[in-house]
């Protein structure tokens, strides 16, 4: 095969790629997953929801008791202007898996950032892992965390 | 001025190539990721796919077009019309452009391809340790399609250049280095990966009591990540072998290149190298497994290993030795196989002369320095030393250490140059004037010379400064035992192989105004393979005629 059309081939090919990445990109865009109502992966989405919304109160209340009883939500709201600035459009949020079973289970999340701008713009995928606990009131988050960060809480009593 | 405007278009076209990849890899990344593929369920909407999009496609519109112009001109010189099709087939910018595009899209797939497979043996084997997260799945998928296509596509470029007709010159030796590098590199993280697998086979078999294992879910990660790793090592170290074994039985131009090429024996050499050092190595981790409890250095170490864990780290070096001893004998079969079929004495000869002084190289240079640390023990026991008087029992440990070195290393010394030695005994003025023996006994001079210096350099820098009256740290005896002990052996190293150098210096001289001889000069075409030619006329030469290389 000549190297001209050798190129051409490859040139037909890349836009055949780019057009169906395109079309796939534009008609099945992600949009939000419908957790099972009272499972643990709809407390973290309806957490995640009260960040987006900046209500830091409802999103205190997706804590444990166990955490309540070590953070004050004066304490949640300070640590939230100190080191805010979370609710960024440039963020997602998957959830790859649940472990454990019954009143007691882990979350494995992945948290994607686009970042940068132009040419130099690049994605960066971390993972994240949440204990959550059932209490009557339904899945709670049993750690300090400040949107999925840990917080810069100190112990009461320490 | 061709070869400016070679060089300009075989860069752009590795710049703008790397920046198509680029583009093409997230292009495929988002792809993966809109359907779903390897992904968890996405949290609200604020997807970041149009961003990752965007990017794609500017640099697919960037670097497509750049790539795409430059390559064709490149490439358009190719052509059975063009007046220097030949030249440009041949010329060294372009097997270094095809060179490093395959040998760094190699490596990305490589990489990727284990990262995918790991992946899938770490779902199959139920891993459930915090870093299979780590693994961006859709990346790995993207990353080995696009390098994988990248490697097939200049691989079939390189095939069509072979098929124009002979290569020589760098055009040759470049995609070579590639192919030999490759397969070495490859041999060496796959045997890597084999002992890493030992290493968890034993813990899972008899786990010791503070183990890395214990937890099972990153004990399956730990297999999934070196069985994947062996798969990917073996089938890529098998695939250049096998083309490289291809390249040799070709009947027409390419076997006549392959078959004498330097590169190919020296990846045979390499292995040998690489081979006797591991098993050394890994021999003395065994032995010194063995010796640390007898030594009691157990208290040095703060362990107290099981009979269990005894045996497991025996095993466990052992196997991994055993690989390394299995390539070596591979390698050093298809090499001699390979230089008796090319020539009944000449090539055979030097193939044997390399590999048996490698051999002894190592055997010297691990011999020498467990002798030379297990001297200074002694000279530090005989004359008071506070290291061995010192109750945290270190020196045990040294002991467990350097033993096994010195014993395995002396022995592998005695073994290659005993052999060495029965050739030298049964031809010595032909081995006198071997290049081989002269480089092995110049590399021991100048080792041992440079040791000696550097150990009498401490030595003395303490006699002068306890002349002096500088307060000086440590015991006398003890900063002074070490040095002392690679002084007295460097010593005896460099005064053996400075005899030996001297003695074949006379015998080369005697030899040369014994011998008549004519002193001609052999010239060739551009980019000739000397070491070939000279192969053949050798070949050629009648009883009691020699060539030497001057």
């Amino acid at each position: 095969m000549s190297s001209t059309r050798s190129i051409l081939f490859i040139g037909a090919g890349i836009l055949a790629l780019v057009v169906l990445s395109v079309v796939v990109v534009l008609l099945v865009r992600r949009g939000p997953t419908t957790f099972p109502a009272g499972s643990p992966q709809a407390a973290m989405a309806d957490y995640l929801t009260a960040w987006d919304d900046d209500d830091i109160e409802a999103a205190y209340s997706f804590l444990s008791d166990g955490v309540h009883e070590q953070v004050s939500l004066a304490d949640y709201q300070q640590a939230v202007d100190q080191y805010g600035g979370y609710n960024q459009p440039n963020h997602q949020v998957t959830i790859d898996r649940v472990d454990g079973s019954g009143d007691s289970v882990t979350l494995r999340l992945t948290v994607e950032e686009f970042y940068g701008d132009g040419l130099s713009a690049n994605v960066s995928r971390s993972p994240r892992s949440v204990r959550m606990v059932h209490q009557p009131d339904g899945w709670k988050i049993d750690e300090q965390l400040v949107w999925l960060d840990p917080g810069p809480f100190i112990q009461k009593g320490a | 001025m061709q070869k400016a405007r070679r060089i300009y278009l075989y860069l752009l076209s590795a710049i703008s190539l790397g920046v198509l990849l680029t583009g093409l890899f997230l292009l495929l990344h988002v792809l993966l990721d809109v359907l779903g593929i390897g992904r968890g369920a996405p949290i609200g909407d604020g997807g970041t796919d149009r961003q990752q999009l965007s990017v794609a496609l500017a640099l697919i519109g960037v670097g497509f077009p750049v790539w795409g112009v430059h390559w064709w001109l490149a490439d358009r010189g190719l052509r059975p019309d063009a007046p220097r099709a030949d030249e440009e087939r041949g010329s060294g910018v372009r097997a270094l452009y095809l060179s490093v595009v395959l040998g760094a899209a190699l490596a990305f797939g490589a990489v990727a391809a284990v990262a995918v497979l790991r992946h899938l043996i770490g779902s199959v084997l139920g891993s459930q340790s915090d870093n299979l997260s780590y693994d961006d799945l859709p990346a790995s998928i993207s990353l080995l399609l696009v390098a994988g296509a990248a490697w097939a596509y200049h691989v079939a470029i390189r095939r069509r250049d072979m098929a124009g007709g002979p290569m020589t010159g760098a055009a040759a030796w470049l995609p070579r280095l590639y192919l030999y590098g490759a397969a070495l590199i490859t041999l060496q993280l796959m045997l890597s990966a084999f002992a890493d697998l030992f290493r968890l086979l034993g813990e899972v078999l008899a786990p010791a009591a503070d183990g890395a294992f214990s937890d099972a879910g990153y004990r399956s990660y730990v297999a999934a990540d070196d069985i994947s790793a062996v798969v990917v090592l073996a089938v890529a170290w098998l695939g250049h072998v096998w083309y490289a074994r291809r390249l040799v039985e070709d009947p027409g131009w390419r076997g006549a290149s392959e078959r004498p090429a330097r590169l190919r024996l020296a990846y045979f050499v390499a292995v040998i190298l690489i081979a006797a050092i591991v098993v050394l190595v890994r021999g003395a981790d065994a032995m010194r497994a063995i010796l640390v409890p007898l030594f009691g250095a157990t208290q040095a170490l703060d362990t107290n290993p099981t009979g269990a864990d005894l045996v497991r780290e025996v095993l466990v070096a052992l196997a991994a030795g055993l690989l390394w001893a299995i390539a070596w004998r591979v390698h050093l079969g298809w090499m001699r196989g390979e230089a008796l079929r090319q020539d009944a004495a000449e090539r055979s000869r030097f193939a044997e002369q390399l590999q048996l002084h490698v051999v002894a190289a190592v055997g010297l240079g691990f011999g020498a320095v467990g002798l030379a640390w297990l001297l200074g023990i002694t000279l530090d026991v005989l004359l008071g030393g506070g290291r061995t008087a010192a109750a945290d029992g270190f020196w045990h440990l040294e002991l467990a250490t350097f033993v096994p070195f010195a014993v395995l290393g002396t022995a592998m010394l005695l073994w290659a140059w005993s052999r060495a030695m029965v050739h030298y005994a049964a031809e010595p003025l032909r081995e006198a004037g071997s290049v081989v023996r002269r480089a092995y006994l110049l590399l021991a001079l100048a080792a041992s010379i440079l040791t000696g210096v550097a150990s009498l350099g401490v030595v003395l820098y303490r006699l002068f400064g306890t002349i002096l009256g500088v307060t000086l740290s440590g015991d006398t005896v003890s900063e002074l035992s070490t040095p002392t002990g690679f002084l007295i052996v460097a010593l005896a190293v460099a005064l053996y192989h400075g005899v030996a150098q001297r003695r074949d210096a006379a015998l080369r001289a005697a030899q040369a105004e014994e011998a008549p001889a004519r002193t001609l000069t052999l010239s060739g075409p551009d980019g000739a393979n000397f070491e070939a030619a000279i192969v053949e006329l050798r070949a050629t030469l009648p009883p009691g005629y020699r060539l030497e290389e001057g």
